[in-house]
């Protein structure tokens, strides 16, 4: 994952406490990528199973929660479309629970909703994922903090150097102004981690319709600036 | 240029969304490789239970996701897995609750492999030393703390 000035959080963020144990505090190394870095990184469609981006149909019955459709382009600084790239997708119910055995919230669980997918952007860098809309949870960071609803997404790229693990966000969230994760973020580029909400991704009597566009380095990008 | 979409932690949920590759990478070492065993630890030497641990090695026809080895580490913080013994360059990508963006650096078997820009009072935080099992190299990967690992802005 490539590091640009202000774009991504550093690692230490004193509001969200355990980046003071766990992010690193000495200066990077910079280093020109080697030849692995740049090496194309192909992902064999056989992995994706036929309801791997559409996490309403992975059960015998529906989740509960209002569904949802996500859909964006992936591309690059330079615009450019990053096609056939893998794009994971993972978050908790719409209650605000994961299934995941470390999760301890007290709401309930879904027993139609496992609550990940994936997908791979076709050769335009479209991709789309329906699912539904998750709960806020709480996390215990400080007093009373709650995480605003969002999805994780992980994107592979088509090369290493693409790698983003990020999380998307709602609009109009009221819990956005009291989140310290999201604040983490330079000012200047928090938005692009919040979907839009369109009519016209919206599948009518069926799901809202969310545009959710990602921009990963460039292939060619040289190190930035330090 | 359109603007760069900004990192967010990986959290301590993603256990069961990512582990499909966890599995599909998993593998035993083979003829040319050796193994490298060790534990995250944040800068209070605790371990990190809940972090993923991505290698990234020049891919082969064997592989089952490019050269990708993607690794949940264990109750102890723990990890193992499996590199060329001649490899020049391993990628090794570091993900959890906590660490906002990915920590990226590089695992090597000597320490004349790692590159000249890393200080040299903290190289050796790079290199895997062979343990009394053949085969079978030690290092560990720390977030903080007075050898913090060397991690890389490439
Ligand atoms: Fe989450």
């Amino acid at each position: 994952m490539r590091m640009t000035a202000g774009t991504h959080p550093d690692y230490r963020w004193p509001d969200y406490r355990s980046t003071l144990t766990r992010g690193p505090s000495q200066p990077l190394v910079t280093i020109a990528p080697g030849p692995d870095d740049l090496a194309p990184l192909v992902v064999p469609a056989t992995m994706l199973a036929p309801h791997d981006a559409d996490l309403t149909r992975q059960s015998t019955g529906a989740p509960l929660g209002e569904r949802i459709v996500v859909s964006g382009r992936v591309i690059d600084e330079d615009g450019k479309p990053v096609p056939d790239s893998l794009i994971e997708l993972w978050q908790c119910n719409a209650a605000g629970r994961y299934r995941h055995p470390v999760d301890n919230h007290d709401a309930p669980l879904d027993p139609h909703f496992a609550g990940f997918g994936k997908t791979l952007t076709d050769a335009d860098g479209n991709y789309r994922f329906i699912t539904i809309k998750p709960g806020a949870y709480p996390w215990g960071n400080h007093r009373n903090a709650w995480r605003p609803a969002h999805l994780h997404f992980s994107l592979f790229g088509n090369v290493q150097a693409q790698r983003l693990v990020t999380q998307m966000y709602f609009p109009g969230d009221p819990l956005l102004a009291f989140d310290p994760i999201y604040h983490s973020v330079p000012a200047a580029a928090r938005e692009r981690l919040i979907a839009a909400f369109e009519l016209g991704r919206t599948l009518e009597g069926v799901a809202l319709g969310y545009r959710f566009d990602i921009v990963l380095r460039g292939r060619d990008a040289t190190p930035p600036e330090r | 240029m359109a603007g760069l979409t900004p990192s967010q932690t990986i959290g301590p949920f993603f256990a069961a969304g990512l582990r499909w590759a966890i599995t599909a990478t998993a593998r035993a070492a083979r003829g040319d490789e050796i193994t490298i065993e060790g534990r995250v630890l944040d800068a209070d030497g605790k371990p990190l239970a809940d972090a993923l641990v991505e290698v990234w090695q020049p891919a082969t026809s064997g592989d089952a996701l490019g050269g990708l080895q993607r690794i949940a580490t264990d109750a102890g913080g723990g990890f193992r897995f499996h590199v060329a013994r001649d490899a020049v360059q391993v990628n090794v990508v570091v993900l959890a609750r906590g660490l906002l963006k990915a920590a990226c650096t590089r695992v090597h078997l000597a320490a004349d492999r790692v590159p000249a820009a890393v200080p040299p009072a903290r190289v050796h935080t790079l290199v895997a030393l062979p343990t009394a099992n053949a085969g079978r190299f030690a290092w560990d990967i720390r977030l903080g703390g007075e050898h913090e690992t060397v991690f890389f802005a490439l």
